[in-house]
């Protein structure tokens, strides 16, 4: 195993520890694991013994045969000969990933503080390695690491490979350069920087699928090598590909990770857009994955492998895929079970003194209490247990389920984090030490939505159909759960006298009148102390406002409302700026709107507030139609269902892929691209949409269709005003 | 996402669908208007439907139907400040004898609404 260390002085070391032998386990006939056991030895350097260990559904011990790989580089190798060679043995930990086996095993983690005793002949031979750290410590130091960042200019969200051209930017120590063709290659530059600076880290924009190759390319051409790795190995590259996830196609990009280096593409990291690199740290520490697999993967790999560094360090095995089918179901109990949280449509209008009780992390909550696990639920050990409503599903009274102890630990540091918020937040602003304190709070505000998201993965990975840990009943009985809780909830506050105005799975919106912020406190300590699970006030709103569908202005939709808080803060759900097709202009225009109607407190003063926003509205339409709108701001950002050339209509994004694809721009499905609308009613499609990378200044853009796009995103503030100005006021609040 | 199942609102859609086919062709052209109202209702009062969730669907949304007419003929008693349930219990004739007015007239119920 290859380790590389920052020392705290500024050497970088590459160590090699030969300590690490990992181990799969087989199951089956003694005879066939003889066999096997005899085979192996002769093959390779392995060692085999029989030895016990637990099931992970039923929690009793088997006998297995433990493989032990000398050398950790045929780890795969030997565990593929095995499942070829007796298809009749079951394998487990046989898939792992060996950095996060090397974690587990010398209880170390990416980026922790330790001390390494060197084999006193070679100095790259790891002795003794000791862990300094706790990966659970809420203020950690980082290792100091030198950051070099490059990008193109100019738009950072259009992508690089849809044509778009701009100088390298270099960011190092502070210092910002700009490296352009001109007088050296850009190259060279680069190795230049890297020479000088010896950076750890690389943070780009575009950098897997197109700097860093462009780079590499072009020092081939020019007759060196361009030192990104800081050994001699070559550089790693993976490829793209588009998938299914979620009825979606998605694409991911290739991506291009270094040795003795860290390479992070903004562009390319769900985690490091989500929360930056403070919340890749925390998830790197807290799931000891590698940091550049972290950075690309998804949040569902690193609870996984929380999950199972919790089933490693009990000794129970870990199935190679998921290897529990779904127990058949009678079509009535399918009907039953296979239903999610339950949403009430809101009431539509405009509702003064409001408030939301929003369930803290329900469902990772509802795993931790009621100890809902994949091998917790109908377990064979406790036919007695007590039976989950609606469905009847037993949970395990013995063992505390995997997931429910990973997920305990992610709430209580998450909550831990929260309190440091508050306490940050608390300090006078006086003391002079608040540049510090608000820094950390940030920080912590970022780590803890990375510690949101490996919850949110651990719900839905129940469900999952490859997760090793996912078992369709434990998904089911988390949401008959979360049903009967939003229930009681509802009934309680009913019972108080508040009216039930919208209810969205995990959180209430409630109003009576004439209510107190104590009141809805009271109410909420009330919902907590029936259903046994953390329910917080999350806001009371001076006024909601609650829109029908787009479609009919009759029914309500979920999600499709405004909300003005106590202390002026907004919360927008499903307007046209929280969508990311929206051109950039219209998002502006909505938010500067909501700016201004946050001020107003009562349907009064909105109306008030209105006439101040159409004035907005109109400085935007007057804009767009003298030109002097920058055409960034019209960008419209679409996916590609599918590749240019099977598109049947000449929609926009069919049009616009069209002409990408014609200039030489290799497409693939799930891509995003931008465009333009010029022309919308023009009798050729292809004049009708231009992509933005190929737009030029006489392209122009649609006035009109720029103006409508404005118009309609105004709508919903004034859905209700001309309705109240025409009945009485006091008895017309509601609108049924 | 990743459902075995159809939501209910998909449901109360292809009801929709099956029911226009034949039902609905034999409809007037004003009354089908009417008649996509009453299906599309149906989703104020999903959240009940999904937690019923009946094997048929149509048991629950004729539920649901019945039950918007109930509110909606409340609320407009309410506005009117008329209580009807009074009047068809009683076994005397209506005050009027027919026609459009014979709910309410301009003036109001001849009979006093009990609240």
């Amino acid at each position: 195993m290859t380790l590389w260390l920052a020392r705290t002085d500024r050497k970088r070391l590459r160590l090699i520890d030969p300590s690490f032998h990992p181990s799969f386990y087989a199951q089956g006939a003694e005879p066939h694991l003889r066999q096997l056991s005899r085979v192996l030895a002769a093959r390779a350097r392995v060692r085999c013994a029989f030895t016990e260990k637990f099931n992970i559904w039923d929690g009793r011990p088997i006998r297995v045969l433990e493989v032990t790989v000398h050398h950790p580089a045929q780890f795969a190798a030997i565990a593929r000969f095995v499942r070829r060679y007796d298809t009749r043995l079951t394998l487990y930990n046989s898939d792992l990933m060996l950095a996060p086996l090397y974690c587990w095993e010398k209880n170390v983690f990416p980026l922790a503080r330790v001390e390494v005793e060197t084999a006193r002949q070679d100095a790259a031979i790891i002795h003794a390695l000791e862990c300094r750290d706790d990966e659970w410590a809420l203020d950690y130091e980082l290792p100091p690491l030198r950051t070099l960042q490059l990008r193109l200019e100019g738009l950072g969200q259009v992508d690089p490979q849809h044509g778009r051209r701009g100088a390298l930017e270099a960011e190092i120590d502070g210092g910002q350069q700009v490296l352009e063709d001109s007088d050296e290659p850009v190259a060279r530059g680069v190795e230049r920087l890297l020479r000088a600076h010896d950076p750890d880290l690389i943070v780009t924009e575009w950098g897997d699928s197109t700097l860093l190759p462009a780079l590499m390319r072009q020092a081939q051409q020019l007759g060196f090598e361009l030192s990104l790795n800081r050994d001699e190995s070559p550089v790693a590259r993976s490829r793209s590909r588009s998938y299914m996830s979620y009825g979606r196609i998605l694409y991911k990009g290739s991506a291009t990770m270094l040795a003795g280096r860290l390479h992070v593409d903004l562009r390319n990291s769900f985690i490091a857009h989500q929360c930056e690199l403070d919340g890749l740290w925390e998830l790197v520490r807290i799931t000891r994955l590698p940091v550049q697999y972290s950075a690309r993967t998804t949040t569902g790999t690193g609870i996984s492998y929380m999950q199972m560094e919790t089933a490693y360090r009990d000794g129970t095995l870990i199935p190679a895929q998921k290897a529990e089918p779904e127990t058949p179901k009678h079509p009535d109990e399918l009907l039953l079970a296979d239903r999610g949280g339950l949403v009430f449509p809101p009431r539509l209008g405009f509702f003064e003194n409001a408030a939301e009780l929003d369930f803290a992390s329900e469902y990772p909550n509802i795993m931790a209490r009621f100890n809902v696990s994949p091998e917790t639920v109908n377990c064979r050990c406790c036919p007695d247990a007590p039976r989950v409503p609606e469905l009847g599903y037993r949970v395990c009274q013995k063992r505390r389920g995997i997931t429910s102890r990973v997920v305990e630990r992610l709430i209580a540091k998450r909550q831990e984090y929260k309190l440091r918020m508050k306490a940050v937040a608390a300090v006078p602003e006086t003391t002079g030490q608040l540049p510090a304190t608000a820094e950390y709070s940030a920080s912590y505000s970022l780590r803890r939505s990375s510690l949101k998201w490996l919850l949110v993965c651990c719900f839905g990975y129940t469900g999952y159909k490859n997760a090793r840990f996912g078992k369709i009943e434990a998904h089911e009985a988390i949401n008959a759960l979360s049903r009967e809780k939003l229930l009681v909830a509802k009934e309680a506050a009913e019972l108080k006298g508040f009216r039930v105005l919208h209810a969205l799975v995990d959180s209430l919106y409630v109003e009576r009148q004439g209510a107190t912020r104590r009141d809805y406190e009271q109410l909420a300590q009330e919902i907590e102390r029936l259903t046994g699970l953390p329910l917080a006030l999350e806001a009371v709103y001076r006024y909601v406002v609650f829109l029908p569908s787009r479609q009919n202005a009759e029914i309500p939709v979920p999600n499709r409302f405004f909300a003005v808080a106590e202390n002026g803060e907004l919360k927008i759900r499903g307007l046209e700026c929280r969508r990311h097709d929206t051109p950039p202009v219209v998002s502006r225009m909505q938010h500067q709107v909501l700016e201004i109607l946050a001020e107003a407190r009562d349907f009064e003063s909105y109306c008030r507030k209105l006439e101040e926003a159409r004035q907005t509205l109109d400085r935007y339409l007057d804009r767009l139609a003298d030109g002097s709108m920058d055409v960034q701001e019209l960008i419209i950002s679409k996916r590609l269902t599918r590749a240019p050339e099977a598109y049947r209509k000449d929609t926009a994004t069919a049009v616009v892929a069209r002409q990408l694809d014609r200039s030489g721009v290799k497409l693939r499905p799930g891509e995003i691209i931008g465009y333009i609308v010029t022309d919308a009613g023009s009798k050729f499609p292809d004049d009708r949409f231009r992509a933005f990378t190929l737009w030029e200044g006489w392209h122009g853009y649609d006035v009109r269709h720029y103006q409508q796009a404005l118009l309609d995103a105004f709508k919903p503030f004034e859905h209700y005003v001309p309705a109240r100005a025409a009945v009485a006021p006091a008895s017309s609040r509601q609108f049924l | 996402m990743g459902r075995t199942l159809a939501t209910f609102r998909d449901l109360i859609e292809q009801e929709m669908l099956n029911w226009e086919r034949v039902f609905g062709r034999a409809l007037r052209r004003e009354e089908r208007a009417h008649f996509e109202a009453m299906f599309n209702r149906v989703r104020l009062y999903i959240q009940a439907c999904t937690y019923e969730f009946p094997v048929h669907a149509m048991d629950a949304i004729n539920v649901a139907v019945g039950l918007d007419h109930e509110i909606r003929l409340r609320s407009i008693e309410a506005r009117l400040g008329i209580n009807l349930e009074n009047q068809w219990m009683d076994s005397r004739s209506l005050p009027f004898p027919g026609g459009d007015d014979a709910v309410a007239g301009p003036d109001g119920p001849e009979t006093p609404s009990s609240d």
